[in-house]
């Protein structure tokens, strides 16, 4: 087991040794769930240091791409891509090894993100979102609307409430309304007692005894009936 | 306070950064035009199921045979030079493009091509020179101008083995076989001749230099054509009545001498199954074609076709001519003139530059920028390519809609007496009603639809449409001609003119005296004025008075009251005016060169040096100049900040923003100067942060603001947008201007200069902004990306006056102030361009609509791109989400809401009255 680790480490410096000017990598096409992505022709592969540029293309696999004497120094590689997302890495190239790292826009250039491992693998974030979707018309959607909910719960109780109280027994409609004006004076405030037409009369039932109010507004039910 | 109102009412209404374009708007409100470039003839590979490009403009295209659209393109200006490239049939499914590299001319890139999808095969860089010749039998064989010959594996790209060339031998080619490697080199004391080389081995077959020509100047090398032989043949200069012809497919090359029936200007070969056919353009420009048996190490003459004026091109096989409505196809070598078949081709009337032709197809190329596309079957194409070299652009407003009542019958109707009056008013109301069906067509279309676009207009018309979104973009390109495209039409082509001014080249294009005519400026001097309507020629001249070696270099427009005068600047320093009288008073103007700016007054027909201003060492070179578009608007003097305090702008109209980079010291640098005086208003300077010198500094003028950028490596890399506001005074109330027009000449302070820098993620290649057409909308800063694509930045998100570090305080957010964040266009919604690949686009112009909300965007360069922004919200158009059944539903909902409650209002007044309620 042992031995099998050094052959193991010894191949791995060997292929970084062999490939320190020679970079590679994959896009990786991977999708926890659903087909996996592809990657369009048009993507290109951008090596940038400041004194030097390579670009390349996706292969014909659709995933790899290899850079070709890459000279040392330290590089961004980014994607231009349409389609995806792309996080932007930066490639060490030194004598004999190559480091990749995650690299964050807005970062200073000598702050490294994590060890990224080699050959260079890039996951895309996500696809690019470029669009702006308008919110159509859903009735189902407006009535999820909070205040909507409660203009109409209120619009049913001025209608409800009447009746109910109308079929409350005298005794128990007295205890309530006492219990009412001891704890809200004001029958305004009590949404239960607000007559709508009354107040679309033009005469709001006022500072007036909640009681006459919604008497009144009984009778005038009853008399209907 | 009428500025305060209106600016905080702005401020709040467009509050939103972001916003992205609707899904439902791509592809609707935008076009795309993606070009490849010009074609020439030895960079085509034209085969029955493909067309293959490497164009002039660096883009590697493959192009459906069917339609003519790209099926894919890469746009190679960093790794390919057209110049020194060659591309060749790697196999039945892969193309091969060997070229020089940009950056280093001894680098030769060479990459293997999958034909159908664009994607790499391989790729390799092969040190030792540019490519000078490369030829496939099953590998790969590359002769580079270092006198290196290699061959590479034809599936991996990776080198088999390298031959150098001895001393004292030139390369000229290379010709491979399955036999041999034939290397023909040219010896300065021999000749032109050859090795051989053993395929396998890389070694020369024999010591021997074959030498088939004496003459060293042997030149105008040329490789056969087709698959078949591999025939090469060479010229001596001044002589042009033999040509000299070896076959190197037989087993000792033969040399041969043939004498075309008359004198030649041009040749071309093709190999055939039973020798070789020779097209040849003779000096009166008629074309033939000669054809030659090969057999037994012998050349002989079997058939020639009459010299004809028509273009002629051998494909494999056949022989195409190609005449003015048509282009036949001939058997090669029968006796029979009977063509096999004849396709109808409407052709540009351009004459014809190349003719290149496959078994079934021909492309025509034209000198006006057009390739024609024929093949046997009668299925043709065009490829308008002119529209990639784009000199000059002008987008023009087209005529109002509605009713066309000229100025003489209003007069008329408003002078006459009343019954003449009203006669010919109720006439013109008659005549107006045969377009009645047509318009209530259009009312209910738009009722219904609640959309202006769905109304249809007449793409063959030259009226603008209601919101004036339709306009015509008339673009001079280097290939001598005139395109107007239809803005609403996705950039249909409303009118075209090929070779405006004869035996000249397009410097420019402007607006002439009326608002339909343009002028259209030559290097030599020739003028056109044109409709730009209809695209007619109404006048050609030219500028008699232009002197010996002296070309125009810019046309420069000045307004004096309100009247324009059209001026060509020269490169000796003159001034020749256009349109025949020259401004009174005197007019002020100056020309950038590499490292100076030099102000000029133009007075009394003398132009005067005024100011120089010289750049701080010798190192800089200027990458950019920008000045604001005299025809962008002001609203407000003032920009009112939350505590109800104005700070009063800096509109100073005569701000040149200059911006520089010192290669030497990788640093850039900004200066604003004022245009009349030359007076240096404002200067910065990015010293410690490794410039990229070679992308320069990109630099727009705004209202009162100045916007550039440049990529650099320090702190952080990337690309560094600053952004200058300019103040009259950093004391908040405080004007010094106190409402006089601006003047350049009265003692002023120095402008008061907030700036603030941001970082954005990509390369910036160049940058404009937004005009609207009455100036309340803000700003919107467009630039083109190397990203081949085209982003938008609000002129509010890149605002100095964003607080850093902190929030905003109550009064700063009512300014619309966000926090300060170094990151800018993150965002992909901030990309106008979307889904298109809008590559090699290298300057924007915007153009107002009628509506004040909306702004048109046309990017060119290689490319186009056209749409249309409305960087405050589209305030003044109903949106297209707004829902007319969801207000009929609210309406009818109220309706039922009054039926129900009405009747129990009434009643309850009543009770009330009858006093039987409180």
């Amino acid at each position: 087991m042992f031995r099998w680790n050094i052959i193991v480490t010894a191949l791995f410096i060997l292929v970084q040794t062999v490939s320190a000017y020679s970079l590679r990598g994959f896009l990786d096409s991977t999708v926890s769930n659903g087909p996996p992505l592809t990657f369009s022709p048009d993507t290109e592969i951008i090596l940038r240091s400041a004194e030097a540029k390579y670009n390349t293309y996706v292969r014909a696999d659709g995933q790899s791409f290899v850079f070709l004497n890459v000279s040392e120094g330290a590089y961004a590689l980014s994607i231009k891509s349409a389609e995806h997302i792309f996080p932007t890495l930066r490639v060490d190239v030194a004598e004999t090894d190559v480091e990749v790292f995650v690299s964050h826009p807005g970062n200073e250039w000598s702050f490294k993100g994590p060890r990224q491992p080699y050959p260079i693998e890039l996951r895309p974030f996500g696809p690019a979102v470029y669009y702006q979707y308008r919110e159509g018309f859903n009735i189902l959607k407006l009535f999820k609307n909070p205040m909507l909910m409660i203009s109409l719960l209120t619009l049913g109780m001025v209608f409800v409430l009447p009746k109910i109280m109308d079929s409350l027994d005298p005794e128990q409609l007295k205890e309530i309304q006492q219990e009412q004006a001891k704890t809200v004076p004001s029958a305004l405030a009590n949404p239960m007692n607000f007559d709508v037409a009354s107040y679309l009369a033009g005469k709001s039932s006022g500072p007036s005894a909640s009681g006459s109010s919604v008497k009144a507004a009984g009778s005038a039910r009853s008399r209907k009936s | 306070m009428h500025v305060r109102a209106l600016s905080l009412l702005l401020t709040l209404v467009f509050a939103t950064l972001v916003r992205g374009l609707f899904a439902d708007e791509a592809f609707v409100v935008d076009w795309h035009v993606a070009s490849i470039g010009s074609i020439d003839r030895s960079r085509a590979i034209l085969s029955p199921d493909s067309v293959a490009v490497f164009s002039e403009s660096s883009v590697l295209a493959s192009l459906d045979p069917g339609n003519g659209t790209v099926r894919w393109r890469h746009f190679l200006r960093e790794s390919a030079v057209p110049r020194h490239s060659h591309l060749t049939r790697l196999d039945s499914s892969a193309i091969l493009l060997a070229a020089a590299t940009p950056a280093d001319a001894g680098v030769t890139h060479i990459a293997a091509w999958v034909e159908d999808t664009g994607y790499l095969v391989w790729e390799t860089y092969l040190a030792g020179g540019a490519p000078v010749g490369v030829s496939v039998a099953g590998d790969v064989y590359i002769m580079q101008s270092g006198g290196k010959v290699r061959r590479l594996s034809h599936s991996t790209g990776s080198e088999v083995w390298e031959y150098s060339l001895p001393e004292g031998h030139s390369p000229v080619d290379v010709v491979a076989s399955k036999r041999n490697v034939l290397v023909i080199t040219r010896k300065q004391d021999k000749g032109l001749g050859y090795f051989t080389l053993n395929t396998e081995s890389g070694e020369l077959a024999s010591d021997s230099f074959v030498v088939v020509d004496k003459n060293p100047a042997a030149v105008s090398f040329l490789k056969s054509e087709g698959y078949v032989a591999d025939v090469i043949a060479w010229t001596v200069p001044g002589q042009t009545s033999t040509i000299t012809i070896a076959n190197l497919s037989d087993a000792t090359p033969s040399v041969h001498t043939i004498t075309p029936k008359h004198q030649y200007a041009s040749f071309s070969l093709t190999s055939t199954s039973t020798g070789i056919v020779v097209t040849i353009t003779g000096l009166d420009g008629k074309s033939w074609t000669e054809s030659y048996s090969s057999s037994r190490g012998k050349l002989t003459l079997v058939g020639a076709t009459d010299p004809t004026e028509s273009a002629i091109a051998v494909g494999d096989g056949r022989l195409f001519e190609v005449s003015k409505g048509s282009i036949s196809s001939f058997t090669l070598g029968s006796a029979d003139a009977k063509a096999e078949s004849i396709t109808e081709v409407s052709f540009p009337s351009s004459p014809i530059e190349f003719v290149t032709c496959s078994s079934s197809a021909c492309i025509v190329g034209h000198k006006n920028g057009e390739y024609v596309f024929a093949s046997i079957t009668g299925h043709t194409w065009t490829r308008d390519e002119s529209v990639a070299n784009v000199v000059s652009v002008f987008l023009m407003e087209l005529e109002e809609e509605g009713e066309r009542i000229s100025l003489g019958e209003v007069l008329f109707e408003e002078n006459a007496a009343p019954l003449q009056a009203y006669i010919h008013r109720v006439k013109r109301h008659w005549n107006a009603l045969a377009s009645l069906p047509q318009y209530l067509i259009g009312f209910f279309h738009r009722f219904l639809s609640g959309d202006y676009d769905a109304v249809p207009i007449d793409t063959n018309s030259t009226v603008s449409d209601t919101f004036g979104f339709r306009k015509f973009i008339v673009l001079a390109t280097t290939k001598g001609g005139l395109r107007a495209l239809d803005t609403a039409h996705g950039g249909a082509l409303a009118w075209k003119v090929d070779d405006i001014l004869p035996s000249d080249v397009i410097v420019g294009i402007v607006p002439g005296d009326a608002k339909d005519k343009l002028y259209v400026v030559g290097a030599f001097g020739g003028v056109a004025h044109v409709n730009g309507m209809t695209g007619k020629i109404i006048t050609t001249s030219k500028i008699a008075e232009i002197g010996l070696g002296d070309k125009v270099e810019s046309v420069i427009t000045f307004n004096d009251d309100g009247v324009q005068y059209i001026a060509a600047w020269t490169a000796h320093g003159r001034l020749h005016f256009l349109s025949g009288s020259t401004p009174s008073k005197p007019v002020y103007f100056s020309k950038a060169t590499e490292d100076a700016i030099a102000g000029y007054i133009y007075k009394e027909d003398q132009i005067i040096p005024t100011w120089k201003f010289t750049l701080p060492t010798s190192s800089y070179r200027i990458t950019s100049v920008a000045s604001r578009d005299p025809d962008d608007k002001t609203v407000s003097v003032g920009r009112v900040l939350g505590d109800r305090s104005v700070l009063y702008k800096y509109l100073n109209p005569h701000i040149l923003a200059v911006a520089a980079v010192d290669d030497a010291t990788k640093s850039a640098a900004l200066f604003l100067i004022d245009d009349v005086t030359g007076r240096l208003l404002y200067s910065s300077f990015h010293d410690d942060e490794v410039v990229d010198t070679a992308a320069g500094v990109k630099v727009v003028v705004g209202e009162h603001w100045v916007v550039y950028s440049y990529w650099s490596e320090l702190a952080t890399r990337g690309e560094k947008l600053v952004v200058l506001d300019l103040y009259e005074s950093d004391i908040r109330n405080v004007r010094w201007s106190e409402g006089r027009n601006f003047s350049s000449f009265t003692e002023t302070p120095l402008p008061f200069v907030q700036g603030q820098a941001y970082l954005f993620p990509e390369h910036i290649t160049s940058l404009a902004v937004s005009r609207s057409r009455f100036g309340i909308t803000s700003r919107d800063v467009i630039a083109t990306l190397d990203t081949a694509q085209v982003a938008v930045l609000p002129k509010r998100l890149l605002d100095a006056r964003r607080p850093v570090n902190r929030d905003p305080t109550n009064e700063e957010k009512e300014e619309g102030l966000v926090k300060y964040d170094p990151l800018s266009g993150n965002d992909k919604r901030f990309i106008l361009s979307h889904v298109y690949n809008v590559i090699g686009t290298e300057k924007t112009v915007c153009s107002p609509a009628n509506l004040e909300s909306t702004v048109l965007v046309f990017s060119y360069g290689l490319d186009l791109f056209f749409t249309r922004i409305t960087p405050s919200q589209p305030f003044d158009l109903l949106s297209k989400s707004f829902n007319k059944g969801q207000l009929l539903l609210t309406i009818f909902a109220l309706l039922v809401g009054v039926r129900f409650t009405g009747p129990m209002v009434r009643r309850k007044q009543l009770n009330i009255r009858w006093g039987t309620q409180k």
